[in-house]
């Protein structure tokens, strides 16, 4: 189930392909650093240097001791990726000198990781207008299907495996900062050193930059999912490096590939964008140093047809590209070199010495296997098939989390016969919404250090970020259920139930916050509805007053002739907008529309009685 | 107390302290006498520190320009024992920088005299070394100004001062004694130690500091067994049976491979005497071999380099410690003020900055150690030094294991010779032989002590008689029976009443 190559053209008009390689940080959730106990809960608001540990500070003397539940997330992510669990791994000192490194060297696991191998499934991302429909075919006329140039979307591909080379533990650096005004001053931040970090490393086995996103989302649902990472890359808790490298495509399956040109490296990605546009970016910048090409072919059509098969001997000599380092600029999409070969450290890795190796209570491994959550794809396989939600809604579901998915299970086993995907419209489309608006508007209200953009996802439906799954929702899933209850049973109209919905919202958190016990002082759906009178209005006697009057009303006598004119349906609409006007929205649209067309009838009746 | 200051300001011109707490120490003392409860074994006892264990708001320099002005914000596990059982620290001593040394000759505030070279009452005889190096620890004690001191033995650190000082040096078990608050030289060697005049005392003070230390992942889980008590019951029982410490039914091995060419006669003369009053007490004596014992050195060098330029790679000027005077920021306008600095600029910029930083705070010898150490890391050299000192280090551990699993202790001699003069030429290589008989108990990360056995007449200044001792290297985490034997070896040589007036004017109760 390898990955379908992506082919690229170049200038010359030679098609090429590209390998790309992912090596991905993970800030792994646990309360305290890797080895000095302070705290781990550092965000880019918090004072510099006030989450630092006399460790963290390389202070003399000091001996790291290791986080227990480091390695338990670790092993979970290890675990779910199906990694080969290692009984024994070391930790060893990598040393370079950076202000932001105070030991000089950071800990971390190169020759024996705690996990290698494993893999994960790679699924195509849904596009607004595919997200219903399975992918689109493949265009069969072209050689090259899916050239990625020629197709302003993503070419399309089908779900494969990536392997894992490896998993390993180990400290983040700090941070510094370089005074822009004149280079006189580097500040220094020490509040994330030592932070525990999980290094995955993928093998170069994803062939296009879309492949590369879906790659990292993927990584990114399944850290959520475990908890192990919250996965926010804006935030730089989940981070990731690339590495590139391009060959000349063969003209044929029958030419055997030639062998892959030097290999870039890109650091310091921090979204899913800046990925896939580093990736193409560096794919297009090698591909053009290697290639050239010859102005005159460049864009014409069907140049692949005409390519210089002799050239292609299988071993295209590689020039210009340097093997470097690169940074990533999200300003301009483009790569800029930060070092060659030649700067390249000797790291100087030996066994970390205070450190004894980690042993691996095998039973243990096994009780933790046992624990682990469903993963997101076995979870969107679960919603679509079980509940019938669209991939869409499940991914909305899933991309909020263990909590949101378990939210929605609630609502949907709370009532019998409560349909999975208008439970999911309400929870996806309505719910989520309010409770993000809220959550960004109560913390910008309080000007205080903001955590999370609402552009993330942090878990919207649990009262606060890092909440577990079984702490006090936003809403109760029960009063969810009845809400929707009552708008399926004809109880309210949809427009109510949005407003009711925005009340529980907008009550729910204020004692929420107050006492753990708030849940039960919450307002029920009903008891609004009723407190405000909300209620649709069932009486047939009172709807045919309002039909009544609506019908008969002298200011609307253009709208009754051009209804008898035939206008029926825009008129019709005309009318139920009036007497929705007239019950304050509390009329049964349907309901509504049968007694306004038999007193419209009536009325008409009546005119020609009268002539 | 009082008793220990005065010593220590009489025998200033021995150079053993870096800081001296008197001021402190008279208070906490004051302290100690008012409470009727004892706080603990070491209730008012006063101990000197070597200056390479943190301690709360007192400068901790590890003898180094480096860390001149450093003041620790913690004390180290070992300090805190001894301060939670009543020990009150005199002051910090004197060191090799770093504990890279034999001799406390390599240290930013001086060297360390050996009080064994006082006799020389005609100015030109040449002074002795202490001996490193914890070194001021060994003088120290030897002098009176403190009746114990906490030292760190990283390859003989404790046991070869303690040689060269008339005096009794324990290097416990690795991980015994937890490292957490001990600037670090070499992790995988460094040993917190103690420094006494009996082997009772050494005894009493290790089994304050010794057990499990959540702050140390090194540090031994298996409780510690005291041996204080062990070690005087044993001395009584055989006292009640008109005995000194009867021996009867221990195995002492004698390790052929420890006598090395350069080993001078009075120390062979002092091995032999030592076998004999074992025999004596009634232990069997066998001969035994560790046949990887010449590649001890070249293997401890390797490693503690190894070890020593990681630990040392966090003084880089940025945080704490000696900052070079050309700075960051110079360095950094120098490339342009508003000119857009690439990152190799930075990069070199700051480098240049930590290089200055590093070749100024530094001494001579820590900068050889660390660019020996960086070299055999180096991805070129890892496979040929770094690897092959692992594999001989553990064929080492194999050896001595085996060894002791034939009989109960070893008996060597500590050093090849007698404390050399400090006018020595600091040939690096020549100092590094002090340490082969010590450093091989180190790489195994065995139990040793240095006991003191005999005056002989020194071979570097005709005429003055100096201290001889013999080491004794146990079983894994057995303190205890070490102990027992130490304390039987002290008991038959009966050295401390052989120690001449000059060396300690002041008597001990």
């Amino acid at each position: 189930m390898a990955a379908a190559a992506g082919k690229f053209r170049a200038a010359s008009g030679r098609i090429w392909e590209a390998c790309i390689g992912l090596e991905v940080h993970a800030q792994i959730r646990v309360r305290s650093k890797l080895f000095s106990g302070a705290s781990a809960q550092v965000t880019d608001y918090d004072r510099p240097n006030t989450r630092v540990g006399l460790l963290d500070a390389a202070m003399p003397g000091t001996l790291p001791v290791l986080n227990k539940e480091a390695v338990h997330q670790s092993l979970r992510t290890a675990l779910a990726l199906g990694c080969q669990i290692h009984p024994v791994s070391r930790f060893e000192r990598k040393h370079y000198f950076y202000c932001d490194l105070p030991q000089g060297y950071q800990i971390t696991q190169q020759a024996s990781p705690i996990a290698t191998g494993g893999s994960l499934l790679v699924e195509p991302p849904l596009h607004e207008n595919q997200r219903q429909r399975a992918p689109r075919k493949r265009n069969a006329s072209s050689p090259h299907p899916g050239l990625e140039g020629d197709d302003p979307e993503e070419a399309a591909w089908a779900p494969f495996r990536v392997h894992i080379a490896r998993l390993q533990i180990e400290q983040d650096s700090g941070k510094s900062t370089h005074d822009s005004a004149g280079g006189r001053h580097t500040l220094v931040d020490l509040n994330r050193a030592g932070v525990a970090l999980m290094e995955i490393v993928f093998e170069p086995e994803l062939f296009s930059p879309s492949q590369a996103a879906a790659c990292l989302r993927s990584l990114q649902a399944t850290l959520r999912a475990l908890d192990s990472c919250d996965g926010l890359m804006e935030e730089g808790s989940l981070r990731c490096d690339l590495n590139v490298s391009v060959r000349p495509a063969p003209p044929s399956p029958a030419f055997p590939p030639g062998p892959w040109g030097p290999r870039v490296e890109v650091k310091n990605l921090n979204s899913l964008k800046a990925l896939q546009t580093a990736a193409a970016f560096e794919i297009q910048r090698q591909i053009a140093l290697h290639d050239p090409g010859d102005a005159p072919r460049a864009g014409r059509a069907g140049t692949e047809g005409g390519q210089d098969l002799s050239r292609f001997n299988g071993h295209f000599e590689f020039k210009s590209v340097e093997r470097e380092t690169r940074a990533f600029n999200a300003a301009t999409g483009e790569t800029t070199r930060m070092r060659g070969k030649e700067g390249a450290v000797d790291y100087r890795f030996f066994p970390e010495p205070d450190l004894p190796p980690l042993v691996l209570d095998m039973d243990w491994v096994e009780a933790v296997r046992r624990g682990l959550p469903e993963l997101p794809q076995a979870t969107r396989a679960r919603l679509v098939e079980e509940h019938g939600l669209t991939p869409a809604q499940a991914e909305v579901l899933i991309g909020e989390g263990e909590a949101a998915v378990g939210f929605f299970e609630d609502v949907v086993r709370g009532g019998g016969g409560r349909e999975g995907r208008g439970v999911a419209n309400w929870v996806c489309n309505d719910l989520i919404g309010l409770v993000k608006a809220k959550a960004s508007a109560g913390k910008g209200g309080k000007g205080c250090a903001v955590v999370a953009s609402p552009s993330t996802s942090s878990p919207a439906l649990t009262g606060q970020a890092g909440a577990s799954p079984t702490a006090s929702y936003a809403v109760h899933p029960e009063a969810m259920g009845e809400l929707i209850d009552m708008v399926s049973g004809g109880e309210i109209s949809i427009r109510t139930g949005k407003e009711v919905l925005a009340l529980m919202v907008a009550g729910g958190s204020e004692e929420g916050e107050e006492g753990g016990r708030g849940g039960e002082k919450r307002q029920r759906p009903r008891e609004i509805v009723a407190a405000r009178g909300w209620g649709q209005v069932s009486d047939e006697t009172v709807l045919i007053g309002v039909a009544r009057n609506v019908v008969r009303d002298p200011g609307s006598a253009r709208q009754r002739r051009q209804y008898k004119e035939g206008k029926e349906k825009q008129m019709m609409k005309f009318f139920v907008g009036q007497a929705m006007k007239e019950t304050g929205g509390r009329a049964h649209p349907g309901r509504m529309e049968t007694l306004l067309r038999a007193e419209l009838r009536k009325a008409e009746e009546e005119e020609m009685g009268g002539k | 107390m009082q008793r220990c200051l005065s010593r220590q300001q009489e025998t200033s011109g021995l150079n053993s302290f870096v800081t001296v707490l008197r001021h402190a120490a008279e208070k906490e003392a004051a302290v100690a006498g008012r409470h009727r409860v004892m706080k603990g074994p070491l209730h008012g006892i006063p101990i000197a520190v070597k200056d390479n264990f943190c301690t709360a708001g007192v400068r901790t320099t590890a003898s180094s320009r480096m860390l001149a002005n450093f003041v620790p914000p913690y004390s180290a596990t070992a300090v805190s024992r001894l301060e939670a059982s009543g020990a009150i620290v005199v002051g910090k001593t004197n060191m090799d920088e770093f504990g890279m040394g034999s001799a406390t000759l390599f240290s930013h505030f001086g060297k360390t005299i050996n009080p064994w070279s006082q006799a020389a009452e005609e100015g030109d005889k040449p002074r002795l070394a202490a001996g490193g190096s914890s070194g001021g620890s060994a003088v120290a004690v030897a002098t009176g100004s403190a009746l114990a001191a906490l030292g760190s033995d990283t390859g003989g650190s404790v046991r070869q001062p303690a040689a060269f000082c008339g005096l009794v040096g324990l290097k416990p078990t690795y991980g015994r004694v937890s490292r957490h608050g001990l600037i670090a030289y070499a992790s995988s060697l460094d040993c917190p130690g103690v420094l006494t005049r009996t082997v009772a005392d050494a005894a009493l003070v290790l089994d304050v500091v010794a057990g499990r230390d959540p702050l140390d992942s090194t540090c031994l889980e298996q409780p510690h067994r005291p041996c204080f008590d062990r070690t005087m019951e044993a001395a009584a029982s055989s006292r009640a049976a008109g005995l000194a410490v009867s021996l009867r039914g221990l195995k002492v091995g004698i390790p052929a491979e420890f006598a090395i060419q350069e080993l001078e006669g009075s120390a062979v003369t002092a091995w032999e005497e030592g076998a004999r009053l074992l025999r004596d007490a009634g232990a069997d004596v066998l001969p035994v071999s560790v046949p990887s014992i010449p590649l001890a050195l070249p293997t401890y060098f390797v490693i503690a380099c190894a070890e020593a330029s990681s630990n040392l790679a966090r003084y880089d000027g940025i945080r704490f410690g000696y900052r070079a005077s050309r700075s960051l920021r110079a360095s950094r306008s120098k490339e342009g003020i508003g000119s857009a600095n690439t990152e190799e600029d930075d990069q070199r910029a700051l480098h240049d900055f930590i290089t200055a930083s590093r070749s100024q705070g530094f001494g001579d010898e820590v900068q050889r150690r660390v660019i020996s150490g960086c070299r055999v890391l180096s991805a070129q050299a890892y496979a040929t030094y770094y690897e092959k000192a692992l594999a001989a280090r553990l064929r080492l551990r194999r050896e001595m294991n085996t060894a002791l699993s034939h009989v109960d202790v070893l008996l060597t001699p500590v050093t090849p010779t007698g404390p050399f003069p400090l006018t020595t030429p600091a040939e690096p290589a020549a100092l590094m032989v002090n340490d082969v008989m010590t450093v091989p108990a180190s790489l195994a990360g065995l139990p040793a002590i240095a006991v003191p056995v005999d005056l002989a007449p020194s071979s570097f200044v005709p005429g003055l008689p100096v201290p001889v001792g013999l080491q004794l290297i146990g079983r894994h985490l057995c303190e205890q029976q070490l102990l027992i034997v130490a304390r039987a070896l002290e008991v038959r040589c009966n050295f401390s009443e052989r120690i001449p007036d000059y060396v300690v004017k002041a008597t001990f109760t």
